[in-house]
C-alpha cells in the first residue's frame, strides 16, 4: 500500500498572508487606547490657567497629601501588623484548627471598602446596631467613627488579606533546608525565625504592602463614606461642584505622581539582594514551633479580629436590612440595580477579555521592544485609580467624542482601562503553556493562522478566557467612582445604590445592595477556597 | 543561482530538493550555503552537534523559517525560490515534532483527522464550497467518519485507539499518533525532528526499527534531524553531516564512518586518533610505519593519518601468533575500558603517540603490558591542521 499519491493535490501558490499583522495592529490599537486618557489628563492639566497650578501651593492641597499619605502608611503598616502573625500562625505553628483560621481569616476580602464603611457607620451611629446592643449593658454611647480613624479602621479590616495572601505564599516558599542549616548549626527555632525567615519575607512582603498602599490611594468609596479628604475624595468634589474642572485635572495628576512613587519604592526593595529557593528535590514541610500556652493568646487575637472585620459589619448590615423590612422601607430599585449591575458588569467583561487576547497573544509570542512596550502599557490600569481614569475618560469624551459622554459606551471603555490587566493574567498564563510547536504542527497540516487561531489556540486557553471573565465581571460589579462619574443619568448600579443612599444616612436603604455585593464578592473567595492549593493546609 | 531541478514530477524528480539555503539570525548564519537532494521513498538523516544548523534547515524545508536566500523545490514544485516563500500550510510536508505536539483537546483520530480536508461533494455548489472553508475554523467540527483516518493509525498499529487522547498515551504511542497525522495527508516529504529523544533510552531502538519500518511501508519520503550518530546510521539510507552551517558530507552511514571527508566530521563520527605522517605516492609514513591511503590529496610533508579503533589490530609482543612479518610496532597499555560487548584500550607508542584500539570482548591485555600493534590500511589522510601562531 503506498500512502504517497501518485497525483499531487494541487498545490496553493498563496504568498504569506498577513494575520500575524492582524493580531499586532489589534494589540497596538488596545495599548494605544489604553495610553490615550492619561495623555489627555496631561494635556489637560498642562493647559490648566495658573491659578490651578497655584493652588497646588494652598495649605489645603498639602492637607490632602498628608491626609492621604497617612493613611496609607498607617493602614499599610497595621495591615503588616495583623497579617505577619496570622501567616506565621497557619503556616509554622501548631495553632488549633489553622485551616478554619486560614479561610476566616481570607474572609474580609469579601467586603468592597465602601461597603464596609458603610457597615461600620451603621453599627456605631447613635441609632446603630453596636449602641443597641451595648445600650442594655449600661453603655451610654458608642464613638461616633468618621474621618481618619474611620477610614483607617475600614480600610486596615477589610483590604489586610491582599498582604496577608501574598505572605501566605511567600511563607511557605521558603525553603525548610535554610532552616535546618541554622539550627544545625545551633541557633534555636524562634531566633532562626527571625534571622532566617523573616528576611527571606521581604519580598512578598513589600509587594504585599505595596498592593495595600495603592489600595489605599486608590479608595474613593470608603473614604467619601467617612468624610475623610484624601486626593480622591477631593478629585470627587471638584468634578461634582465645579465647572471649571482643571483643578480635578491638577489633582488627579498628583495622585498619578504619588501611585508612581509607591511603585519606584516597591521597586527598590525588590531590586536590593535576591532570594532564591535552592529547589530541594523533594519539598518538605518544616517543622512546626509549638505554641504552647501561648495559644490562647493567639486565638484571642484571631477572635478580636474575626469580631472587628466580619462579625461586627455582618451584623450592622443584617440588622439594618431588617429594621428596614420591618418599617417597609422601600428596597428601592433593588432588583433594577442588580440587574443593571449584572450585565454592564458581564458587558465589560467581554470586552475585556476580547482586547486582552490580541495583548496576551503579542506578549507571549512575539519578541521585541514593541512586544513589550504593548504588554506594558496595556497594564496602565493596575496602577491609575478609578477615580482618576474615570476624571480622564471625562476629558477624553467632552474633547474628542462629545456625544459618547455618559453613555454606556463610555462607561464600559472606563472599566476596560481599568481591568484589562485583570484578563490579560489569565489568558497570558495559559498561552504560555500552548507549546509553539502545537501551532506549529497545525500550520503544517495545512491550516492558514486564522484556523489555527480557532481550532488549537483558543480550545486551549478557554480556561484562561474564562477566569479573566470572571475576574473582570466580578470586579466591575464592585466599582464606584468611574460608575459614579461616567453612568447615565439615573443609572443606578448596586455599588452607586449603596454609595448614594449612605451618603443620605439612609442605612437600611444601602443594607441591601450592600449585601448583594458581599454575596458577588464571596463567588470567587469560594473558587478560590474550593480550587487554589496555597490556601490548603 | 542556477536550478538543475526537473519541473515535472515523474519517478526521477527528488522528493526534496534544497539549493543555496541561507540563514542567519542577528549576525550569526545558522545555515551557509545549504544544498541536498531527497530522492523518492528515501530516509535522509542530517546529523550533527547542537547548533550546526540542523533544525533551522529542516525549519526551513517546513516554512517555519523564511530562507534569506536559496531554493526549495518539494516534489518538483518549488515552495522557497525568488521572491517566494509558500507558508507552511501550502507546502505539502508532514512534520513530527521532538514533543510530538499532538492537539491535547483533541482524540487521536480528530488529531489525525486534523490534516484533512473534508471530502468534496461531486457537483459542489457555492454554498457547500462556503460550509466546507467555514469548517476549518470550527473548533470541534464533527469529524466524518474517514478511511484515511483508519489507514494511517492501522499503518502505525494504533487501529483500536482513535478514541483515546494524547494525555493517555504512552511515549511510544504519542510518537506514532504524530507519525500517523504527518502521514495522513499523503505529503510529498515527511521531516522529523529529534524524533526520538523524548525516548527512553531502552525502547529508543525499537522504536526507531518501527518508525523505519512505517516510512517505507508508506513509501515516504522523510529528513529527520539527529545528535545520534547511532540513530543516524541505523534509520537513514544516507546521512548529511552538518557542521557550522554547511553539509560537510553527505553519503551512506559506511562511506561517513570509513572515508569522512573532514577532520571534524572524522572526529565527530565515532572515534579516532590522528597520526602525523608525510604523504607520498598514496603512501602516508608515520610512526606506525607506511600505510596505504585512500581519497585524493595531494603529497605533503604535513598530513594526518586517521585512525579508527577498530583498524588497530593488537597481539601479545611475545606471542608468535599472529607470526611478526613486518609493519608490527611495539606500544604500552596506559589505559583500559571494558563495555562488555567489546573493550577498547589506550596505546602510547614509543614515539609517545597516543593510539586506541578496540578489542573483542574476550582479549586479555591489562594495562602496563607491552604488545605489538599495527594498521589494517588504507587509511583516510588529512592535510595536518595548521601550526598555531605566534
Amino acid at each position: 500500500m503506498s500512502l504517497i499519491a501518485s497525483v499531487p493535490r494541487p498545490l496553493s501558490t498563496r504568498a504569506p498572508r498577513g494575520s500575524a499583522s492582524i493580531v499586532w495592529i489589534a494589540a497596538i490599537v488596545v495599548a494605544g487606547a489604553m495610553a490615550v486618557p492619561l495623555i489627555y489628563l496631561i494635556v489637560r492639566a498642562a493647559g490648566a490657567d495658573a491659578d490651578a497650578w497655584n493652588d497646588l501651593l494652598r495649605d489645603s492641597t498639602w492637607r490632602l497629601l498628608r491626609n492621604t499619605v497617612l493613611l496609607a502608611v498607617s493602614v499599610t503598616g497595621a495591615s503588616i501588623a495583623i497579617s505577619l502573625p496570622i501567616a506565621w500562625l497557619v503556616v509554622r505553628s501548631d495553632l488549633p484548627l489553622r485551616r478554619f483560621w486560614l479561610v476566616l481569616s481570607v474572609l474580609p476580602l469579601v467586603f468592597p471598602t465602601f461597603v464596609g464603611a458603610l457597615a461600620y457607620i451603621a453599627a456605631m451611629g447613635p441609632r446603630g446596631t453596636l449602641q443597641g446592643v451595648l445600650g442594655p449593658l449600661g453603655v451610654e454611647s458608642v464613638p461616633q467613627i468618621t474621618g481618619f480613624e474611620g477610614a483607617f479602621l475600614a480600610l486596615t479590616l477589610f483590604s489586610y488579606p491582599y498582604l496577608l495572601l501574598t505572605l501566605l505564599a511567600g511563607m511557605r516558599g521558603v525553603d525548610p533546608s535554610m532552616e535546618e542549616a541554622s539550627r544545625a548549626l545551633g541557633v534555636g527555632a524562634w531566633r532562626t525565625f527571625f534571622r532566617v525567615v523573616v528576611p527571606q519575607l521581604r519580598v512578598p512582603l513589600a509587594a504585599g504592602s505595596l498592593l495595600v498602599a495603592l489600595y489605599v490611594v486608590s479608595d474613593f468609596g470608603a473614604v467619601s463614606i467617612l468624610r475623610f479628604d484624601t486626593f480622591t475624595r477631593a478629585i470627587f468634589v471638584q468634578m461634582q461642584s465645579s465647572f471649571d474642572r482643571s483643578a480635578a485635572a491638577v489633582l488627579g495628576l498628583e495622585l498619578v505622581a504619588l501611585v508612581g512613587l509607591i511603585l519606584v519604592m516597591e521597586a527598590v526593595t525588590r531590586s536590593r539582594g535576591r532570594y532564591y529557593a535552592s529547589g530541594a528535590a523533594t519539598p518538605r514541610t518544616p517543622r512546626r514551633i509549638r505554641l504552647g500556652r501561648w495559644r490562647w493568646a493567639a486565638i484571642a487575637f484571631l477572635v478580636v479580629l474575626m469580631l472587628a472585620a466580619l462579625v461586627t459589619p455582618m451584623a450592622a448590615l443584617l440588622d439594618w436590612l431588617i429594621r428596614g423590612l420591618q418599617n417597609d422601607e422601600p428596597i428601592r430599585d433593588l432588583w433594577a440595580g442588580a440587574w443593571r449591575s449584572l450585565w454592564v458588569s458581564a458587558a465589560a467583561a467581554g470586552v475585556a477579555v476580547a482586547a486582552a487576547l490580541p495583548v496576551a497573544i503579542v506578549a507571549v509570542r512575539k519578541r521585541g521592544a514593541m512586544a513589550g512596550a504593548v504588554e506594558r502599557v496595556s497594564y496602565v490600569g493596575f496602577a491609575l485609580p478609578g477615580i482618576v481614569v474615570a476624571l480622564s475618560v471625562v476629558f477624553f469624551a467632552l474633547n474628542v467624542v462629545p456625544g459618547l459622554y455618559q453613555s454606556w459606551t463610555l462607561l464600559i471603555f472606563a472599566y476596560l482601562v481599568l481591568f484589562l490587566p485583570q484578563s490579560i493574567g489569565p489568558l497570558r498564563a495559559s498561552l504560555v503553556r500552548v507549546r509553539p510547536s502545537i501551532e506549529e504542527a497545525a500550520r503544517g497540516l495545512g491550516r492558514p493562522r486564522g484556523s489555527v487561531l480557532t481550532t488549537v489556540t483558543l480550545p486551549l486557553i478557554v480556561p484562561g478566557m474564562v477566569s479573566g471573565f470572571a475576574l473582570v465581571f466580578l470586579t466591575t460589579m464592585k466599582e464606584l467612582p468611574a460608575t459614579l462619574l461616567l453612568a447615565p443619568i439615573e443609572f443606578e448600579t448596586l455599588a452607586t445604590q449603596v454609595w448614594l443612599q449612605a451618603e443620605e444616612a439612609f442605612f437600611a436603604r444601602a443594607s441591601a445592595p450592600g449585601l448583594l455585593l458581599i454575596a458577588v464578592a464571596a463567588l470567587p473567595m469560594a473558587l478560590i477556597l474550593i480550587r487554589e492549593r496555597g490556601l490548603r493546609d | 543561482m542556477t536550478d538543475t531541478v526537473a519541473t515535472t514530477a515523474d519517478s526521477t524528480t527528488p522528493a526534496l530538493a534544497c539549493r543555496g539555503l541561507r540563514k542567519s539570525f542577528g549576525g550569526v548564519q545558522a545555515v551557509h550555503d545549504v544544498s541536498f537532494d531527497v530522492r523518492p521513498g528515501e530516509i535522509l538523516a542530517l546529523l550533527g552537534p547542537s547548533g550546526c544548523g540542523k533544525t533551522t534547515t529542516l525549519r526551513l524545508i517546513a516554512g517555519f523559517e523564511r530562507a534569506d536566500a536559496g531554493a526549495v523545490r518539494i516534489g518538483g514544485h518549488t515552495v522557497v525560490g525568488e521572491r517566494l516563500s509558500l507558508p507552511p500550510e501550502a507546502r505539502r510536508v508532514g512534520m513530527v515534532f521532538q514533543d510530538y505536539a499532538l492537539f491535547p483537546h483533541l482524540t487521536v483520530g480528530a488529531n489525525v483527522q486534523y490534516g484533512l480536508d473534508a471530502p468534496a461533494g461531486r457537483a459542489e455548489g457555492l454554498g457547500a464550497k462556503l460550509s466546507r472553508a467555514a469548517a476549518r475554523y470550527v473548533p470541534y467540527a464533527p469529524a466524518p467518519a474517514d478511511d484515511r483516518v483508519r489507514e494511517a493509525l492501522a499503518l502505525v498499529s494504533l487501529g483500536d485507539m482513535a478514541d483515546r487522547y494524547p494525555h493517555e498515551l504512552s511515549g511510544g504511542e504519542a510518537q506514532r499518533v504524530a507519525l500517523a497525522r504527518a502521514l495522513a495527508p499523503r505529503p510529498e516529504l515527511i521531516l522529523l525532528d529529534e524524533p526520538f529523544s523524548n525516548l527512553d533510552t531502552r525502547l529508543r531502538a525499537s522504536v526507531r526499527a518501527e518508525v523505519r519500518a512505517i516510512l517505507k511501508r508508506a513509501g515516504a519520503a522523510a529528513v529527520f534531524v539527529t545528535h545520534d550518530q547511532e540513530e543516524a546510521f541505523s534509520l537513514a539510507d544516507r546521512v548529511g553531516v552538518m557542521w557550522e552551517g554547511r553539509v560537510a558530507q553527505l553519503g551512506t552511514a559506511s562511506e561517513i564512518y570509513r572515508r569522512p571527508a573532514t577532520r571534524a566530521v572524522a572526529e565527530f563520527v565515532g572515534d579516532a586518533d590522528f597520526l602525523p605522517g608525510r604523504l607520498a605516492g598514496g603512501v602516508v609514513t608515520t610512526e606506525l610505519g607506511d600505510i596505504a591511503t585512500v581519497g585524493e590529496i595531494g603529497d605533503g610533508d604535513r598530513v594526518e593519518a586517521m585512525l579508527r579503533p577498530e583498524t588497530v589490530r593488537v597481539a601479545a609482543a611475545a606471542a608468535s601468533d599472529p607470526p611478526d612479518d613486518g609493519g608490527w610496532v611495539t606500544a604500552h597499555v596506559i589505559e583500559h575500558t571494558y563495555y562488555g560487548h567489546d573493550q577498547v584500550i589506550a596505546l602510547r607508542l614509543a614515539g609517545g603517540a597516543l593510539v586506541h584500539a578496540r578489542l573483542d570482548f574476550d582479549a586479555t591485555h591489562a594495562v602496563g603490558d607491552t604488545v605489538r600493534l599495527r594498521v589494517e590500511g588504507p587509511v583516510v589522510v588529512f592535510p595536518a591542521p595548521a601550526p598555531p601562531h605566534g
